[in-house]
């Protein structure tokens, strides 16, 4: 006999909307199989997940005139956004054709910007035992004003949503066409890529693919969390009552990446014109790891706002707020409990609020002797680090010897104090 | 009602219009998904959507000559135990099971288990509501001289959205402008900071195929 007591409210409405009739399998579902539901959260679990725009289809953010001499419009098109397999190497592109996943250049996963094992479908997109959790939580901590909330009654209830800890890998894709100076084009001429051509469009198409997951190495999921924000007072802000809609947003992917924008040689090269990229050429980066935490509970968040007066009315912010100048709060933000200084040095940091991305897997640099991870690259290596291949000279051959290995590259311990960003365009 | 079996699954199809031209009110299918008539510009506010967020009671964030339109074919809706036979039970494939146990996600703020005991056997025996679209993709057809390729297949979701422009628009003047005050989603002073549209080449729809099936459960 099935255990029928975890379903949520959720899925009880839902089976009420479809109606008696059409009530599926839910037959064992009574009363008594709901009492232990708690309505405490939701979970979504995708199993043999696939995501895929029409390589015609596209997301396009347009610019607005120009304003002022040395500046011309720019209109960016993303074409074929696509979530696909990626545990395994066969591929297809964006004509739908196999492409040349051999291995040459460390491309066994970036040649092709679709996954087709499976159906293109992925596994464990989010596992039933790792699923996406949406809950309401509350979470102790300082907020605005300085004050630890910690009990039931003055913490604040936050919306989450929280990622998997552990996918399988995933091809992440789309191809990119940035326009120049659209209003003065014929897109129906055409031109060469990125060059100009009288009468015609100027243009630059790229292909991006990106191999891993959305977690960190060591197992970070990524974390959205929604909250109207709390104590900020007066004392901080300029307005009395300055509490509004807060989000903070903790990034995490790790894997591979691809950047390219070579063609091959019968590719149309046109604006709007699916092209067809060269399976090879491009800037990788290997073994990418980054986490960058936006916010920090109750005292940091991503908040929205407007320019309120002044020539650049009409724009709009988005601020993730400066930490509030108290001291018990610098010291959560930089230390776990009291910080610990020893010579300058930060003894016991707080890692949920240092940020990093690692361009590149350094084990053995930091461990010359251990075996695991990559070696630190050299100057042709393709297994780590970050390179180019370059698209060589012919109808769209590369020589063996175009790789160029730059190396590996790291920031650490990232931490944002005050972020703020203001559009321009409006009102001019 | 003799006939009913009351184990069957639901097909699901939704279309959503918002002032754009559903298909009984267009000639040809590329017009599926265009602009009405009165959305014209950056002031129609006929096609307006403005927000408005705590503490910002200054003005709006106004969405300027916007249309948008939903379609989504097919999905399939049913039940399923989670971890059960992937034909009988509609459970998981092999590859979704092969992830280890986080049960952190199922514990309350004191890490009391809030879904049966936290185990992959709970987990497996488990109800849930199901929606699935089988694996599917498209074909890319190239085009020729003044006609660019098509893509054919790409029917589970038909989503368009056009946005003319985007700027906060206020309530009230600053001493000295001419402009009237009124709220702020009526106005149009500031004209726009940024566009977006998602489209496909050919029509006013992005085509989306999607694959998988989707498990929703609680606790």
């Amino acid at each position: 006999m099935r255990r029928n007591n975890s379903l949520s409210h959720m899925l009880l409405g839902a089976a009420l909307t479809l109606g008696a009739s059409q009530a599926m399998a839910l037959q064992e579902l009574d009363d008594s199989s709901l009492s232990d539901v708690q309505g405490a959260g939701l979970a979504f679990a995708m199993d043999d997940f696939s995501f895929r725009f029409a390589p015609t289809s596209y997301i396009e953010l347009t610019g607005t005139q120009a304003q002022g001499a040395g500046w011309e419009r720019g209109d960016a098109r993303y074409y074929g956004l696509s979530i696909t397999n990626g545990e395994q190497i066969a591929g297809m592109d964006w004509h739908g054709s196999g492409c040349g996943s051999g291995g040459a250049f460390g491309n066994d996963h970036l040649a092709c910007p679709m996954g087709t094992d499976n159906g293109g479908g992925i596994g464990a997109f989010a596992s039933i035992y790792d699923p996406y959790v949406l809950r309401a939580y509350q979470y102790e901590g300082y907020d605005y004003s300085g004050a630890y909330l910690s009990t039931p009654a003055n913490m604040p209830t936050v919306m989450e949503l929280i990622g998997p800890s552990d996918t399988d890998r995933w091809r992440w894709s789309f191809w990119g066409e940035l326009e120049v100076d659209r209003l003065n084009n014929n897109p129906a001429d055409g031109a060469l890529n990125n060059s100009y051509n009288v009468g015609g469009a100027d243009f630059l198409q790229s292909q991006t693919i990106i191999h891993g997951k959305p977690v960190t190495t060591d197992g970070r999921p990524a974390r959205l969390r929604l909250m109207r924000t709390t104590g900020m007072d007066s004392a901080l802000y300029p307005w009395a009552d300055s509490n509004t809609f807060g989000i903070t947003y903790e990034s995490a992917l790790s894997g591979d990446f691809r950047f390219s924008v070579r063609q091959k040689a019968n590719s149309e090269d046109r604006l709007h014109w699916v092209p067809d990229f060269e399976d090879n050429e491009g800037m990788y980066f290997k073994n990418v790891d980054a986490y960058l935490p936006l916010g920090q509970l109750h005292y940091q968040a991503l908040t929205l706002d407007a320019v309120r007066s002044g020539s650049e009315r009409g724009n709009f912010i988005i601020e993730l707020t400066q930490i509030p100048n108290i001291a018990a709060v610098y010291e959560d933000f930089y230390c776990v409990g009291p910080c610990n200084i020893v010579n300058g040095e930060i003894q016991n940091p707080n890692n949920d609020t240092r940020g990093y991305v690692r361009w590149g897997d350094f084990t053995r640099f930091d461990d010359p002797g251990s075996t695991d991870g990559f070696a630190v690259p050299g100057a042709q290596s393709t297994d780590n680090g970050i390179y180019f291949v370059s698209g060589g000279t012919g109808a769209g051959t590369v020589i063996p010897d175009a790789v160029t290995n730059l190396g590996i590259s790291r920031i650490e311990g990232m931490r944002i104090n005050h972020m703020k960003i203001t559009t321009l365009g409006a009102g001019l | 009602m003799g006939t009913v079996t009351g184990k069957e699954g639901v097909l699901i199809s939704l279309q959503y219009y918002y002032n754009s031209r559903p298909p009984h009110d267009v000639a040809n299918d590329e017009d599926i998904g265009s602009a009405n008539a009165d959305c014209t510009g950056l002031a129609s506010v006929n096609c307006r959507l403005a927000l408005q967020l705590e503490n910002r009671d200054f003005g709006w964030l106004v969405f300027k000559n916007g249309h948008a339109s939903l379609e989504m074919n097919r999905l399939s809706l049913d039940a399923a135990f989670l971890g059960g036979d992937p034909e009988a039970e509609n459970g998981v494939s092999a590859a979704n099971k092969l992830i280890d146990l986080n049960d952190e996600k199922f514990r309350n703020e004191s890490g009391d288990c809030l879904f049966g005991d936290c185990t992959k056997s709970w987990i497996d025996n488990s109800p849930a509501v199901r929606a699935q679209y089988p694996e599917s993709g498209g074909i890319y057809t190239a085009g020729n001289a003044g006609q660019p390729g098509t893509s054919q297949g790409y029917n589970d979701v038909l989503l368009g959205v056009y946005v003319q422009g985007l700027a906060v628009e206020y309530n009230e003047p600053e001493i000295g402008e001419t402009w009237a005050a009124a709220p702020g989603w009526q106005a149009n002073n500031f004209g726009s900071f940024l566009g977006f549209e998602i489209a496909d080449n050919n029509s006013h729809q992005a085509g989306i195929a999607i694959g998988g099936n989707f498990y929703m459960y609680g606790f």
